[in-house]
């Protein structure tokens, strides 16, 4: 029950400012660790800014949408919902300097097919891709226990697509002045797609953005839901409750609506500026994440050596 | 100037807990007591082994960490949290994660193979109504547990029972299903996952209830089989041939045909364990939980409504029982049990389900041997 959930206690925030507060603390907390006495005017040109950051991340979150339509065999909805919630949930207490989205984007996916039980077989899963797939392979699982521990192992998402169908058949059950109600279903998909490329996820609750998406699906149609609303979903709550139901909707919409896609240049120059800023341990082409997987390999091949001693040493005595 | 290590601070470090013994083999690990250095807390930890995984995390363990986030209640293991061993030299760079749960000092198999330990009839009243009252909870979540069996129900000191090791637990719906039939150790397996049923449900989990049922009067397993031949063999023989008249559609099994069904044999639950179970109504319940046909097998609902729950003598704690002992039991550390042949272990299915979960279930790997290879149990069919 999404009442109860980790996502309810622990994955909701209060709205965008508070998003944006939690964000720069984890982009100053990287600055000041590797800045090493450069001036302020040197960091503002070595490093992303909170704003470059989030350009970085709202142009991976459609880079990742667009893997995951593409994707053979085609996945459910829930995953993409849940790989971008996934995303949007580790990006906001880490810099994108720290762990280069290109990587977390293919592991979130990853690990989201499992935990919504629509299993790839990670050889499958980078046939998906362009390029040096062993290397892809291997970044997606050196990166999936990290992530899995940014997350908080909280590992359960609530979609807004079950509450949407939800939403649906109460339609066509308790409100049938609304003859078909599966003409609005277009724009209402329309709006939850749009809305995974928001923060709505971060910021309400699963129903209120299906709601949202009902309601402002029907307005394309030009048709009102607001009676609907009102005497049927919000009949048992008090006027403050409803009112307060409506302010949320609009709260949705604004957010979603406010999307704006970044342009190929702004984003080009972050990358640019990101390849020298970002953290090389974290950076499977780097020489010090190399050493780091071969040492890794050395101290495996040590374990057979151990124990061959232990068994010599036993049969000597 | 390399970073200072990350911080998870939703994700305690290993070292925060110190190790006191091994205490089993989880579905896909090792299982140790240990305590908390701080609290003093006694938990039992359990180690997710990432070795020989081509496929990074089990989806087996994200599975039981999923379900038992959501379930919490008085008969289901209580999963403290996670916590991560960082990579490092000392273990070789290798990460490990390990789920904490609440200890619990007793498992059934470990009481039940301790003649010391001796329940009366309103005490097994009282494990059984436990044990359903868990399957009741986990089933109105929609999770089945499929890999129920004596090792896997742990009881406190004070007499509280948990069901225990989701590792091969999963959510299941209404719906037209594929799920594995690789699962269930094979003494506990239902005769529709031998059948090869893929569409099953709740079902299952109640078979596994009978059998431990049983157990509680038997002290060893009831149905012993060496292969799922032998083992439906012995099906046969107590719960009466298999055949398209008691079962309607067991003839379109995948197996049906494939599987060699003992003709003519008569059920006779109760008369076979008449010798160990002198309650009638307990008998009838036992004869309901074997029901063959898993559509008119008992489910947990109407099992807690059973008579044998709300006649004379009624339910009875264990915790004055279980206080003449103080020392814990499991059956990871039982002594090897009188008597008895010696079972298979290597290449016999008898131990657990061969291979793991496979199919759409996930990546299998190496399900490690149900039962302490020095465990031996006195044949009771």
């Amino acid at each position: 029950m999404f009442a109860n959930s980790s996502q309810h206690k622990y994955w909701l925030f209060s709205g965008e400012t508070e998003l944006a507060k939690h964000r720069a603390e984890a982009n100053k907390t990287y600055i000041e660790h590797y800045r090493q006495g450069q001036t302020d005017e040197e960091v503002a040109k070595f490093f992303l800014t909170p704003a470059e950051e989030r350009i970085l991340g709202r142009q991976y979150e459609v880079v990742l949408r667009k893997f995951c339509s593409e994707f053979q065999p085609p996945m459910p909805k829930c995953v993409i919902g849940t790989s971008l919630a996934f995303f949007k949930r580790f990006y906001v207490f880490n810099s994108t300097m720290d762990y280069h989205p290109k990587d977390i984007m293919l592991t979130c996916v990853y690990l989201a097919c499992k935990v919504e039980e629509f299993y790839v077989p990670i050889g499958q899963f980078v046939k998906n891709l362009r390029g040096d797939r062993e290397k892809f392979a291997d970044a997606i699982l050196s990166f999936e226990l990290t992530l899995m521990g940014k997350l908080n192992y909280q590992l359960t998402v609530h979609n807004p697509f079950r509450a949407m169908e939800g939403f649906m058949i109460d339609l066509k059950t308790r409100h049938q002045e609304l003859h078909n109600p599966e003409k609005i279903r277009k724009y209402v998909e329309e709006f939850l797609d749009r809305s995974l490329l928001s923060d709505a996820c971060l910021i309400f609750s699963p129903s209120q953005i299906a709601l949202a998406a009902i309601k402002f699906g029907a307005a394309k149609e030009s048709i009102s839901l607001d009676g609907y609303i009102k005497t049927v979903v919000l009949r048992l709550a008090s006027d403050k409750e409803a009112e307060n139901t409506l302010y949320q909707l609009r709260r949705v919409k604004a957010i979603v609506k406010s999307f704006e896609p970044t342009t190929r240049e702004q984003a080009q120059a972050v990358q640019k500026k990101l390849d020298r800023c970002r953290n090389q341990e974290n950076n499977p082409d780097s020489d010090i994440y190399k050493q780091k997987a071969i040492d890794k390999l050395n101290a495996e091949d040590d374990i057979p050596a151990v124990k061959r001693t232990k068994i010599s040493q036993d049969n000597g005595s | 100037m390399p970073k200072e290590e990350p911080t998870y601070p939703f994700c305690p470090d290993e070292t925060k807990y110190e190790k006191l013994a091994k205490i089993g083999q989880g579905t896909f690990g090792e299982v140790f007591k240990a305590r908390d250095k701080k609290g003093k807390i006694v938990v039992a930890m359990k180690k997710v082994l990432m070795e020989n995984e081509k496929e990074g995390f089990p989806i087996t363990a994200l599975r039981e960490i999923k379900i038992l986030q959501v379930l919490k209640n008085d008969n289901i293991v209580n999963l403290l949290e996670i916590c991560r061993a960082k990579a490092t030299p000392h273990n070789r760079y290798r990460s490990t994660v390990y789920l904490v749960f609440e200890f619990c000092e007793h498992d059934l198999a470990g009481l039940l193979s301790n003649p010391q330990v001796r329940f009366n009839l309103a005490e097994i009243k009282k494990v059984m109504q436990q044990l359903l009252n868990g399957l009741y909870y986990i089933h109105s979540n929609k999770i089945l547990h499929r890999d129920m069996k004596a090792a896997n129900i742990l009881i406190t000191k004070t007499g509280k029972l948990k069901l225990a090791d989701f590792g091969l637990a999963r959510a299941f719906s209404d719906k037209l299903n594929r799920y594995t039939n690789r699962v269930v150790t094979l003494w506990y397996r239902p005769p529709e996952l031998l059948l090869g049923e893929r569409n099953y449900g709740p079902a299952i989990d109640l078979w596994g209830a009978g059998c431990i049922m049983a157990e509680m009067w038997t002290r060893s397993p009831i149905m012993q089989g060496n292969t799922e031949q032998h083992q439906l063999t012995l099906i046969s023989q107590l719960c009466g041939s298999i055949t398209a008249d008691i079962w309607a559609g067991v003839d379109k099994l995948d197996l049906f045909n494939k599987m060699e069904l003992p003709k003519g044999q008569k059920r006779k639950v109760k008369e076979r364990l008449h010798g160990y179970v002198k309650d009638q109504y307990a008998l009838d319940l036992l004869d309901k939980l074997l029901t063959l046909d898993p559509s008119r097998r008992v489910n947990s609902d109407d099992a807690l409504n059973h008579d044998f729950f709300w006649v004379e003598p009624l339910p009875q704690d264990l915790n004055h029982m279980l206080s003449r002992h103080n020392k814990s039991m499991f059956e990871y550390l039982a002594p090897p049990r009188r008597r008895g042949p010696i079972q298979q272990q290597q290449g016999a299915p008898g131990a657990g389900p061969s291979g793991g979960p496979g199919g759409q279930g996930g990546p299998g790997g190496v399900r490690p041997a149900g039962h302490n290879p020095d465990q031996h149990f006195e044949r009771i069919f």
